[in-house]
């Protein structure tokens, strides 16, 4: 048995959380992978929107999250990623505070901890409110969505943050600030960026799995550009690959993408 | 920890500094060194600052966590802040840590508490984390 939960910290609405859920899923799915979805977010199924297959988990009370664990007690899922719901807040965490961690690391059951922050100082206090309870007893992947400014001030500069950046050797990924037009289009239409440029449907004006595509995206010079951003975040990713596949050291390196 | 709060000559202006703290963007360290200057003529260093606020900090936890310590009845009602309600208590680090693990102190609150540095605490904090991590290594 060997499984690792990937979920996203419950950060404050609008960080870039499932949108950075999203780039690694479809990395994963890209690196031969395929991780087990399962869509805690019982308001906005976001990730249930542009992943149909998710399992949706209606969270009534906060043990409903033991399934997490059961899940991966299975053995049957080499990778778990879980979106939580956006603004998540202490019931939840403490949840995860009630993780026997060591016992499930005896187990091949691990866990890390996908944080999305962006300029809003909220933002970074929210994870940081996880990071203190979690500690060491994750890894962590810090999403830096930069779609609302390019300076992180309250990660950059602030003590806990380097503390937390110093003591817990987070890995990083940027995701940098997407045109507007594309952003909302690819929201409107619950698309990924890998199911746009891997379509080989775009005459049909459909994407790789069967979703209408609208008229800006299959432009050739629109894919261009959206293939080229998501090439720097998977690139990034496979910086971070180790978190994903801890027996195969940096699988994915220099694999042409797009 | 050393010594008792409130014998701190801040413990009077510990509400003022962390109202100047919490402002957006923070007042720097520097900056209400001065004020605490002009203001009530008290003087001291930024180092003394950062020092007393720390030192708050980990008695706010410390008395939240349910460790009260004997307060003396000389302790001023201004220099005694009780712990914010959305401060939780079980502070990692200090109740909860397992011996030799790697620790990060950071108290769940709902409302900003971070502490942003100036460039010089930055790079100071920086180096201090580095060296630490070498002699752990």
């Amino acid at each position: 048995m060997n499984s690792t939960i990937l979920f996203t910290a419950g950060a404050k609405g609008g960080s870039g959380k499932s949108t950075a859920a999203r780039f690694l899923i479809t990395y994963l799915r890209e690196q031969g992978t395929d991780p087990l979805l399962m869509d805690l977010d019982d308001e906005n199924h976001t990730l249930s929107r542009f992943f149909p297959e998710a399992i949706s988990v209606e969270i009534k009370k906060k043990s409903s999250h033991d399934v997490l664990v059961q899940t991966a007690l299975t053995g049957n899922h080499p990778l778990i990623l879980a979106d939580l719901k956006a603004g998540t807040g202490r019931e939840v965490l403490e949840w995860f505070v009630d993780v026997p961690f060591g016992e499930l690391r005896a187990s091949q059951v691990t866990f890390v901890c996908l944080g999305s922050i962006t300029s809003s100082p909220d933002s970074v206090q929210s994870f940081l409110n996880w990071v203190g309870e979690l500690r060491d007893q994750v890894s962590y992947l810090v999403f830096k969505n930069l779609k609302d400014g390019e300076i992180l001030p309250d990660y950059e500069d602030t003590q806990e943050a380097i503390e937390f950046r110093k003591q817990l050797a987070p890995a990083h990924v940027t995701i940098p600030r997407l045109d507007e037009e594309y952003q909302t289009e690819l929201e409107r239409l619950n698309l990924t960026i890998s199911e746009l440029i891997n379509s080989d449907q775009l005459q049909q004006g459909l994407s790789a799995r069967g979703k209408p595509l609208g008229n800006i995206l299959p432009q050739l010079l629109v894919r261009a550009r959206l293939r080229n951003f998501q090439r720097r975040i998977y690139q990034q990713l496979d910086d971070a690959s180790h978190l994903f596949f801890p027996t195969q050291a940096q699988k994915g390196k220099g694999i042409a993408y797009g | 920890m050393s010594g008792l709060p409130f014998r701190s000559k801040l413990a009077p202006f510990e509400q003022e500094i962390i109202e100047l703290r919490r402002k957006r963007p923070p007042v720097s360290y520097r900056e209400i060194v001065q004020l605490l200057k002009e203001r009530h003529g008290v003087e001291v260093t930024i180092n003394g600052v950062l020092v007393f606020l720390r030192t708050r900090r980990k008695w706010d936890r410390r008395t939240a966590a349910g460790k009260k310590q004997a307060v003396p009845q000389q302790v001023s009602q201004v220099s005694r802040r009780p712990a914010p309600s959305a401060v939780v208590t079980n502070r990692p680090g200090t109740d909860q840590a397992t011996p030799g693990r790697k620790l990060f102190n950071y108290t769940y609150s709902n409302t900003y508490n971070l502490t942003r540095l100036t460039p010089e605490e930055k790079a100071a904090l920086e180096k201090r984390l580095e060296e630490e991590k070498k002699r752990q290594s």
